[in-house]
C-alpha cells in the first residue's frame, strides 16, 4: 500500500487544474454555464476534500505532508512552484465549503438567462484564482493570482449594473489595482535584493535590510487595502453592500480572507525578522480602532447588508488585535487563522440569509423589514445562528476562536503588560458590540405584529444559508483538527 | 547631467526614476477625481514598477536578467487588461450617472436609520439622478 503523501502532488495539480478547467469551460460555453457551474463546484469541492483528507492522513502518519510541486518539471529558480502546507489546506477547505454553498445558493438566486451566462464564468474564475492564491509558492505568481481574484471580484460587484453597484465596483477596482501595484513594487524590490521569487528561497535569505523593510511596507500596505484592514477599509461597505447576495458572501467570507492569508503568510515567513514589539503594538491598536469603528457603523447603518458589511471591518479588527500576541507567543497565529475560518463561514451564512430576506422583501431597509422578519422564520434563524457564532457564544466556531484568543491573551495579562489588558477588553467588548448589531437584525422578528412572507423564494435560498449557518455554528467542533492541520506548516511553530 | 546619468548607471538610475514615477502617480491618484485621470495615474504607477524591474535586470555584470524582463512583460499584459476593464466601467458609470467620478460615500450614508424611503432605494441610484456632488440631504 502506498503512503498517503504519495498522492499529494497529483492532487495539488488536480485542484489547480480542475478549478482552471471548469472556469475556462464555463467561459467558452456560456449557454451551458449554469450547468457547468454547479457540477464543477461539486467536483472542485470534492477534490479539495479528498486532498485535505490525504493531507491529514499523511500528517497524522508522520509522513512528509508538506508538498511542493514543480509544474512541468521546472524546478524553483526558473519554474513556478505550487506549495501545499497546513495553512493552505485550511484555507482551501474554507473556500470549498463557502464556495459550494454560494454556488448552490446561486442556482436559486440567478435565474435570468443573460445573467447566469455572465455570473457563472466570473464566479468560477474568482474561485480558481483563490485556489491558486492559496497554492502559490512564488511571489510573482501571487501577484498574478491576486489580480485574477480582484478583476473577477470587481466584475461581480458591478454585476447588477445599477449606478450604486458600478460606482462601488469602480472604487473597489481602483483600490485593488493600487494594492496590486504596491504589492508588485515590493516583489520587484525583493527580486532586486535576492534575485529569486520562490517564497521558500526568499525565506531562506530573509534579512532586515533597507529594501526588505521597504518591500514589507509596500506589500503589507497593498494587502491591507485589499483585506480592508483598518484604516484602509472605506471601500468595503459600498462594494460588499451593493453586490448580489452570493457575491457579498464570497467577498466578505473569502476574498478578504485571501488577502489576509497573504499578509499572515508573508509576516510568518519572509518578513519575520522585521517584526518588532513596537510594530505589533501599533497593529494591535489599529485592530482595536477597527473593532470600535466597524461596530459603531454597523449599529448606525440602516440597511441589512450594510450592517453585515461593516461587521466585516469590525471582525477583521480581531485579526489585527492578535498581531502583538503572535510576537509574544509564536503559536498564536494558528488561533488567528481559526478565527478567520470561523468568521468566513459565519459571515457568508449571514450574507446569504440577508440576501434571502432582501429578495423576499424587495429591499433591505431594516426599519421596514419587521413583517418579513416575522414571516421568514427559517432565514432569520439562519441569520441568528451564524450571528451567534460571530458574537462568540459557547460551542460555536466563533466561541472556540475567541476563547483561544482570550486564553492566549490572559497569559500576557499575568505578565502584567498594558497590551494584555487592552487585549482582553477588546475581545470581550467586541463580542458585546457584535451581539448588539446582530440583535438589531434579529430582534424585530420577536415583536408581535403582522407577518408577511413576501416574494416567492427558491428552496435553495432558504435552506443553503441555514446549512452554512449550521456548519459555522458547529465549526467549534473542528477546532482540534484545524489546529492539527495548521501545525503542519513549515517555519511556523 | 549626462555625466551624472552615466555615473549612476542604469542599475541605480532606473529604480530611482521608477520610484519617482510611482510616488508622483500615487499623488495624482489621490488628488484627481476624474476617473480617466485616476486610471492614467495607475498606469503611470505601473510604469514606475516596470522601470524598477528593468533597473533590477540591468544590475551586475553580463547580459541583462531575462527573468525580470519576463516579469515586466507579464505585468504589462495584466496592466493592459485591468485598464481596459477599468475604462469599460467608467463608460458604464458615465452612462448611468452622466459623470465620470465616483459618488462620494456609501449609498447607505444618506439615511443612517431614518424613514426616508425615496432617498434610500439601494438599487436605483441612477433613477433619481443624484449623480454628482453630495447626495446627502
Amino acid at each position: 500500500m502506498t503512503p498517503p503523501e504519495a498522492s499529494l502532488p497529483l492532487l495539488v495539480s488536480l485542484v489547480a487544474g480542475l478549478s482552471l478547467a471548469v472556469a475556462v469551460l464555463a467561459t467558452a460555453w456560456p449557454r451551458q454555464a449554469h450547468r457547468i457551474g454547479p457540477l464543477g463546484a461539486l467536483a472542485i469541492a470534492a477534490t479539495v476534500g479528498w486532498l485535505a483528507r490525504r493531507f491529514h492522513q499523511a500528517g497524522a502518519g508522520g509522513g512528509e505532508a508538506v508538498t511542493r510541486v514543480a509544474l512541468g518539471g521546472w524546478e524553483a529558480p526558473l519554474g513556478l512552484m505550487l506549495h501545499l502546507d497546513g495553512f493552505a489546506v485550511t484555507l482551501l477547505v474554507l473556500t470549498a465549503i463557502v464556495a459550494l454553498a454560494a454556488s448552490l445558493y446561486s442556482i436559486g438566486y440567478i435565474h435570468d438567462r443573460v445573467e447566469r451566462r455572465q455570473f457563472w464564468p466570473l464566479w468560477l474564475w474568482l474561485w480558481a484564482g483563490l485556489n491558486l492564491l492559496f497554492l502559490s509558492g512564488d511571489a510573482f505568481n501571487l501577484y498574478v493570482t491576486l489580480e485574477l481574484v480582484s478583476l473577477a471580484a470587481v466584475a461581480l460587484v458591478a454585476f447588477s449594473g445599477t449606478a450604486a453597484a458600478v460606482s462601488g465596483a469602480m472604487r473597489y477596482l481602483l483600490v485593488n489595482i493600487l494594492g496590486s501595484l504596491a504589492f508588485l513594487m515590493g516583489v520587484a524590490l525583493l527580486f532586486g535584493e535576492h534575485g529569486v521569487l520562490d517564497l521558500a528561497a526568499l525565506q531562506a535569505q530573509a534579512g532586515d535590510g533597507a529594501s526588505e523593510r521597504l518591500a514589507a511596507a509596500l506589500m503589507t500596505a497593498g494587502l491591507m487595502l485589499k483585506a480592508a484592514l483598518f484604516p484602509l477599509h472605506v471601500w468595503l461597505a459600498p462594494a460588499h453592500g451593493s453586490a448580489p447576495a452570493p457575491v457579498s458572501a464570497i467577498l466578505s467570507g473569502l476574498v478578504v480572507t485571501g488577502a489576509f492569508y497573504l499578509v499572515l503568510r508573508l509576516w510568518l515567513g519572509i518578513f519575520a525578522p522585521l517584526a518588532t514589539p513596537a510594530l505589533g503594538m501599533l497593529v494591535g491598536l489599529l485592530g482595536v480602532a477597527a473593532l470600535v469603528w466597524g461596530s459603531v457603523q454597523a449599529l448606525r447603518a440602516g440597511r441589512l447588508k450594510s450592517i453585515v458589511a461593516y461587521s466585516t471591518v469590525a471582525q477583521f479588527g480581531y485579526l489585527l488585535v492578535a498581531f502583538p500576541l503572535m510576537l509574544i507567543e509564536p503559536g498564536a497565529w494558528k488561533v488567528v487563522v481559526f478565527f478567520a475560518v470561523a468568521h468566513g463561514l459565519a459571515k457568508a451564512a449571514v450574507f446569504l440569509a440577508a440576501g434571502t430576506l432582501q429578495h423576499a422583501a424587495g429591499h433591505d431597509r431594516l426599519a421596514e423589514l419587521d413583517d418579513i422578519l416575522r414571516g421568514r422564520g427559517r432565514s432569520v434563524f439562519a441569520l441568528g445562528l451564524a450571528g451567534v457564532s460571530l458574537m462568540g457564544l459557547p460551542f460555536t466556531g466563533g466561541f472556540i476562536a475567541k476563547y483561544l484568543l482570550l486564553d492566549a491573551g490572559l497569559s500576557t495579562v499575568l505578565a502584567g503588560s498594558l497590551i494584555g489588558v487592552l487585549w482582553v477588553v477588546a475581545i470581550a467588548g467586541g463580542g458585546l458590540l457584535a451581539a448588539a448589531y446582530i440583535l438589531r437584525m434579529v430582534a424585530p422578528a420577536f415583536h408581535p405584529g403582522p407577518q408577511r412572507a413576501g416574494a416567492v423564494v427558491s428552496p435553495w435560498m432558504e435552506w443553503v444559508p441555514l446549512g452554512l449557518a449550521l456548519v459555522a455554528a458547529l465549526a467549534g467542533l473542528a477546532g482540534a483538527v484545524t489546529l492539527q492541520l495548521l501545525s503542519l506548516t513549515p517555519g511556523a511553530a | 547631467m549626462e555625466a551624472l546619468a552615466h555615473g549612476l548607471g542604469p542599475g541605480t538610475l532606473y529604480p530611482l526614476g521608477g520610484a519617482l514615477l510611482f510616488a508622483l502617480a500615487l499623488y495624482g491618484l489621490i488628488r484627481r477625481r476624474h476617473l480617466v485621470l485616476r486610471i492614467l495615474a495607475l498606469n503611470i504607477m505601473g510604469s514606475g514598477v516596470f522601470m524598477v524591474l528593468l533597473g533590477v535586470a540591468a544590475r551586475g555584470d553580463g547580459p541583462p536578467d531575462p527573468v525580470a524582463h519576463a516579469l515586466t512583460l507579464t505585468g504589462i499584459v495584466v496592466a493592459v487588461s485591468a485598464t481596459a476593464f477599468a475604462l469599460a466601467l467608467v463608460v458604464q458609470l458615465a452612462r448611468l450617472t452622466g459623470q465620470a467620478v465616483i459618488q462620494p460615500g456609501p449609498p447607505d450614508d444618506r439615511a443612517p436609520t431614518g424613514e426616508s424611503r425615496e432617498n434610500d432605494e439601494p438599487d436605483n441610484g441612477a433613477g433619481h439622478g443624484n449623480g454628482h456632488g453630495g447626495p446627502r440631504p
